[in-house]
């Protein structure tokens, strides 16, 4: 499999000369495309940072982010709007929906600014609302809606443009058991049946769990990382729980 | 420690809304400038009657300064309001550090203190460098020369700005006492998180209201021009008013859901960049605003409608005042008084008038006026202003006029030597007419067309069975009786023998003096002759041209400055509290556009959104206020026309021109603050 996106040496220190904080340091690994990837660390272990670096939203201090063939750490200005509209997804905590417009409007929203034809839009719309069952609550404002209908919405607008890589910031951390669960079997469908390539940042093994692989991160560095391969999902928790204990006091709230 | 906290604080909202600032300076430099107008006297050459129009200019801008005031007040306390509320979390968290509510209280009153301060200095500072300038306005106004450059400075509006706008300042402080006290610490700490619930309104409700405005608009509009309820001041007038406010009102509620689903529906405007971001954001404010989009709709109509009043009216003293005053003075005896009859009938009572044919004859006379024409007019209950019409100027006028314009009056007659006696003292060129014929002189302008047809027609009037044919093919445009303004309205000029068995209405002698060197002197002199007691004259009225050039310029200054003084007022205070809420929302929405940059709207794409959304709030009153004073203007025209001339394509084009600047300046900070507030940082 060809890898999307490829992660090299990648350092990025905050503060200046006589105190430096090294946020991440040298990294380096890739993600195939289809893969769904999960980043476990603790709060302060660099995970989001990563993020931030990768949806180029921060710079970086050295070290390469590829996505397909490009460098995006190379790209500038106006370019680096048009590369995260075209080449990704995104999914936040707190969902950032537009409370004035409905979910339709909003998962549009994400088309026009990339100057989707208008006619196209509805037939994309209710091609991935089919997938994440939100049909039924298309014509919604934000605040009639739940937690994971939310979630599932902003995850609807992630994936509707088509892009190279979704990224997903604690996309269960605001949600209840039940919603949780919800929305990450509805990851796993876009990963399964749309060869969706996803990139999850998370504390919570449970979460983690749903991934292919997860990449354990702590004090800027990678830690351990594992697969899943051929084990059920319960497996695959345990080892995940193993993990996290190895990894010391740091992870305390896992389920 | 609290004065560096204040400091601190007002550093950082000056940034954010430096609109407000620049409004409070503004407000106070135009308030001092307008005050100052009596220290003008001192650098201007004046003759007495203009030194006594300048005092009752300032007399006049004395009383509109405290209408002003109020409606300054009004605004500065509104917008702190509005800007101590954006405060709520600073505020909670001083309260969480365990500073008690006085300290508090003594930050808030200590920062208006500094910004009272500030915008007094700045703004009398720039009120007395502007105020050097109006002079030059002032000279020009009143026709004068400036005799030298003085620094000018008027300790009379700079005590009252200081009066005002303290008063003002303490008000604020007041309010903001009263807005702290009621706060309870929770809803501080919480104010940002709380979920503002968007509300969208059924389409049928909107649909509705939207019909039910058209309605109550339309009625106001037919109440206008069909009732000409605003020149009849009455009951039609209050009900006008009211339908036109409450229409508006319905407008405003219902207009943004009614275009909103409208643009829904046309999806390559809707679905296209974040067009539809920036139209729910319009609809979703614009009804939690609908109370101060009325209001700020309904002050930029009096903008348009006092600028547009005011220089239109003023443009009708600008007519010529030497075609509208022929001669130095007239002398005007009405011949008959009406007079109530034992049998509850008015009745025609001739006053007298004998004095005054002989006082032109006298040698006394003589000394102050050598040349001057005594001559009578005439009227015949045959002949009514109507009667030289034809129907479809009559019906035009009527439909354009109404009532405000009575066509029944007698027309006013003169004789063919007198009216050859006054052209010669005017040095205008004399047409000769024969026995059947007649002459029709007037000058103002709406009379004058609606008689043409009807004089072109040839068709001939009749008086005391003779019938008259007009002697020439146009009408002549004269005046004959001094004013300050058209004002001639109709005199028919027949032969000798005509008048002689028709009715005296009127005595006047019209002349010129024997030295216009010193007109002033003259002028003083003559005036008090004629009122002297042993002329005994009773019921005359004197007109001087130098009168009716001094009261002309007066009004015409008193007009201009008050159009302004009042034009300026309400437009900045309707722009500013558009500026100040869009502002402040500007704020609110810093996290909708975070999330747009996340999802990779670029800042292009932003600040069109921006503009959009601006744009349409600063326009939607506007264009509401433009429509109805389009149609109000029609009907004040009317007012105006009855005075005479009046150009009211340049006046518009003034009151165009200066709503842009005024209004469109203030949009165009409030999209630049606003870039700056959304800025990523």
């Amino acid at each position: 499999m060809e890898s999307i996106l490829k992660i090299e040496n990648l350092e990025k220190y905050y503060g200046n000369k006589g105190n430096i904080t090294k946020a991440i340091d040298n990294i380096s690994f890739d993600i195939k495309k289809g893969e769904f990837v999960a980043i476990m660390g603790a709060s302060g272990s660099g995970k989001t940072t990563l993020l931030n670096c990768i949806s180029t939203i921060d710079r970086v201090t050295s070290g390469h982010i590829y996505l397909g063939d490009k460098d995006i750490t190379k790209i500038k200005g106006n370019q680096l709007n048009k590369f995260r509209r075209e080449e990704l997804g995104f999914i936040f905590q707190d969902f950032n929906l537009l409370d004035t417009l409905t979910s339709y409007e909003n998962i549009a929203l994400s088309l026009t600014i990339n100057k989707e034809e208008p006619k196209n839009i509805e037939s994309k719309i209710m091609e991935v609302a089919k997938e994440l069952e939100i049909g039924k609550i298309l014509n919604k404002y934000p605040y009639q809606m739940s937690g994971g209908q939310k979630q599932r919405v902003a995850a609807a607008r992630a994936i509707v443009t088509n892009p190279k890589l979704i990224l997903a910031d604690e996309p269960t951390g605001a949600l209840d058991s039940k919603s949780a669960r919800m929305l990450l079997e509805k990851m796993e469908n876009l990963n399964d049946d749309l060869k969706a390539t996803i990139l999850m940042v998370t504390h919570d093994a449970f979460t983690a769990s749903y991934a292919d692989r997860i990449i354990f991160m702590r004090d800027g560095k990678i830690f351990n990382e594992i697969s899943k391969g051929n084990k059920s999902r319960k497996e695959f928790f345990e080892n995940i729980i193993d993990i996290v204990t190895l990894l010391g006091g740091d992870l305390n709230n896992v389920i | 420690m609290l004065f560096k906290l204040s400091l601190k604080n007002i550093k950082k909202s000056i940034k954010d809304y430096s609109i407000y600032f620049f409004t409070l300076v503004f407000a106070v430099a135009m308030f001092y400038m307008f005050n100052s107008i009596d220290a003008q006297e001192s650098m201007l050459e004046l003759n007495n009657s203009k030194a006594e129009l300048i005092k009752s200019l300032v007399f006049i801008m004395g009383y509109i300064s405290t209408f002003v005031s109020i409606i300054l007040g009004f605004l500065i306390v509104y917008s702190n309001n509005f800007l101590i509320r954006k405060r709520k979390k600073e505020i909670g968290l001083y309260f969480t550090l365990g500073m008690s509510k006085r300290k508090v209280s003594w930050i808030l009153v200590i920062e208006t203190i500094i910004i009272g301060l500030f915008s007094l200095i700045i703004g009398l500072i720039l009120g007395v460098f502007i105020s050097q300038f109006i002079s030059i306005l002032t000279a020009k106004l009143f026709e004068v020369n400036m005799n030298s450059f003085k620094f000018i400075f008027s300790t009379s509006a700079f005590t009252k700005t200081l009066l005002y706008f303290g008063l003002i300042f303490i008000l604020v402080m007041i309010f903001n006492v009263i807005t702290l006290s009621r706060y309870k610490l929770i809803d501080l700490l919480t104010a940002s998180k709380k979920n503002e619930k968007v509300k969208f309104r059924n389409k049928y409700i909107t649909l509705l209201t939207f019909i039910l405005s058209i309605v109550l608009i339309g009625y106001a509009y037919n109440l206008l021009l069909s009732k000409h309820a605003l020149t009849m001041m009455g009951k039609d007038t209050i009900t006008m008013i009211l339908c036109g406010s409450l229409g508006t009102f319905f407008l405003f509620f219902s207009l943004s859901g009614f275009l909103l689903k409208v643009f829904e529906h046309i999806k390559h405007i809707y679905y296209r960049g974040l067009n539809m971001f920036a139209l729910k954001q319009i609809n979703s404010k614009i009804n939690t605003t609908v109370i101060s989009t009325t209001i700020i709709s309904l002050m930029l109509l009096l903008t348009v409608g006092i600028l547009s009043g005011s220089m239109s009216m003023a443009s009708a003293f600008n007519g010529d005042l030497k075609e509208n005053n022929l001669t130095d003075y007239t002398i005007n005896i009405f011949y008959t008084a009406h007079e109530l009859g034992e049998d509850g009938e008015f009745k025609k009572v001739p006053i007298n008038h004998k004095n005054l044919e002989e006082l032109n004859k006298s040698e006394k006379f003589k000394k102050y006026s050598d040349e001057s024409i005594f001559f009578y007019r005439y009227q015949t209950d045959d002949l009514i202003t109507s009667d030289m019409m034809t129907k479809e100027s009559v019906k035009k006028l009527q439909k354009e006029y109404g009532s405000a314009l009575s066509l029944n009056f007698n027309v006013n007659i003169i004789s063919e030597t007198d009216y050859k006696n006054i052209m010669k003292l005017t040095k205008k060129e004399i047409v000769d007419i024969k026995d059947n014929e007649y002459l029709l002189l007037a000058n103002i302008e709406i009379i004058t067309d609606a008689y043409t047809p009807y004089y072109k027609s040839k068709k001939g009037i009749e008086i005391n069975g003779i019938k008259l044919k007009p002697a020439t093919d146009e009408i002549i445009q004269t005046a004959i009786i001094n004013s300050n303004s058209a004002s001639n309205d109709g005199v028919v000029v027949v032969s000798d023998e005509i008048v002689e068995n028709l009715i005296k209405v009127d005595a006047s002698i019209i002349g010129n003096y024997v030295d216009t060197k010193d007109v002033e002197t003259m002028d003083e002199e003559f005036r008090k002759y004629i009122e002297s007691e042993e002329l005994s004259l009773e019921g005359f009225n004197l007109r001087t041209k130098l009168d009716m050039e001094t009261s002309s310029i007066g009004l015409k200054a008193i007009l201009i400055f008050l159009g302004l003084y009042l034009g300026i007022t309400f437009a900045i205070t309707s722009a500013t509290v558009l500026a100040i809420g869009q502002l402040s929302e500007a704020s609110d929405n810093k996290n909708r556009y975070r999330v747009l940059r996340q999802i990779g709207a670029d800042n292009k794409m932003l600040n069109k959104a921006l503009l959009i959304q601006i744009g349409v709030t600063f326009m939607f009153p506007l264009i509401i206020a433009l429509i109805h004073s389009f149609v109000g203007l029609k009907e004040l025209n009317n007012i105006i026309l009855a005075m005479g001339h009046i150009d009211l394509t340049s006046n518009i084009f003034l009151t165009t021109l200066f709503i842009l600047i005024v209004y469109g300046g203030y949009f165009l900070i409030t999209y630049m603050c606003s870039k700056n507030i959304l800025k990523d940082k």
